[in-house]
């Protein structure tokens, strides 16, 4: 560095910061030692309870599970159409109602069936925000060749964040 | 017992440490934020912080990493504060002068007076107010805050070579502005 430069840095470096007042030294102790009575703004949240940790599964696993399931039923069926060997007792299995033919998805649908206000979030940095519990009914129909039908139904609740501007 | 002994607060273990550096960090503070106020504030948010990370164990590095660290905060709080500030006042300005309500910061200076040429320490300080801050807090921490340019370049988020080169170019405004004000007879 320039000579100039360092004279000029040996300069700025006589000035001393104005002192902290004892008073603020004494508020900025309190407050440290207090520190436990704080809360981080990163916890500044409100807690929800949950009725249930909502599981996120996706349709396209639920249409895959169900078709699986679908299909390992029917493969079941199949080969306890086959006839026994001689000498055994047959086992009588209740196909009542049931289609050997495989059940393939047609629709899949989600409808909201509840809204729930679950408070609101205080959050320093940015919005204020609303939290809405939701839930929501999913639906997968499914039908074979022979026209039978089948549904399964999972029901969802989710809590979702609405930011709100607030004065 | 004699109750003025009872109640008189016990200097904890933080005290010495605040002695020391409370003066340079309030400095980093005021420069960091809008009012003398918002810095006590800042400081304050940034040195609670620490104890608690501190008592909590779970603070990396041992005391000699604790003014990186509040420095770093004072930075992130003072964001914050600029950040609240501002959506408030945008909130307010149509209502009230803001200014008016929030009253304005009395104009405790930076740096002590004292032995030497006052003038020139005066005129000093003043230059280093009207520097961008983007040189004044380098300076700032370098000389007062005694942080080591890759300190420094680690708590503003910018390279070694950045903050060393903020330094060197804030000096030479300072020069300057020194220059200036000597032809000017201000000196």
């Amino acid at each position: 560095m320039e000579s100039d430069l360092q004279e000029l840095e040996a300069e700025l470096r006589k000035l001393s910061p104005n002192g902290v007042p004892d008073d603020l030294v004494s508020r900025l102790d309190e407050a440290m030692c207090r520190w436990h009575e704080s809360v981080p703004v990163e916890e500044k949240v409100i807690l929800l309870t949950e009725p249930e940790a909502p599981v996120k599964e996706s349709w396209f696993q639920w249409r895959a599970v169900a078709s699986v399931a679908i299909f390992g039923a029917a493969a079941a069926l199949f080969l306890t159409q086959e006839k026994p060997p001689e000498g055994q007792a047959t086992v009588q299995v209740n196909q009542a109602g049931v289609s050997h033919a495989t059940f393939t998805p047609r629709e899949a649908k989600a409808q909201v069936v509840g809204l729930q206000h679950r408070g609101y979030i205080t959050n320093p940095s940015g919005p204020t925000l609303h939290a809405v519990g939701v839930q929501v009914s999913n639906q997968v129909h499914f039908s074979n060749k022979n026209g039978d039908r089948a549904k399964i139904e999972k029901p969802t609740y989710e809590v979702i964040y609405v930011p709100l501007d607030v004065d | 017992m004699n109750l003025a002994t009872a109640k008189a607060p016990q200097p904890s273990r933080w005290r010495p440490w605040l002695g020391e550096h409370g003066s340079k960090l309030l400095l980093f503070a005021r420069q960091q934020t809008r009012s003398i106020a918002d810095a006590e504030d800042v400081l304050q948010e940034a040195l609670v912080k620490l104890a608690r990370k501190v008592e909590e164990r779970t603070f990396v590095g041992g005391q000699e990493s604790w003014l990186p660290f509040i420095y770093t905060q004072i930075r992130r709080e003072s964001i914050d504060l600029a950040r609240k500030d501002d959506r408030r006042k945008k909130r307010e300005i149509a209502v009230v002068d803001d200014t008016k309500t929030r009253g304005e910061d009395v104009d405790i200076p930076l740096f002590a007076t004292g032995e030497g040429n006052d003038e020139t320490k005066a005129l000093l300080a003043e230059s280093l107010k009207s520097l961008p801050k983007k040189f004044s807090e380098v300076i700032t921490m370098k000389l007062w805050g005694e942080c080591t340019f890759a300190q420094i370049g680690e708590t503003l988020g910018i390279s070694l070579n950045t903050a060393a080169s903020r330094y060197r170019y804030g000096l030479e405004a300072l020069r300057k502005h020194l220059a200036t004000a000597r032809v000017n007879g201000d000196l």
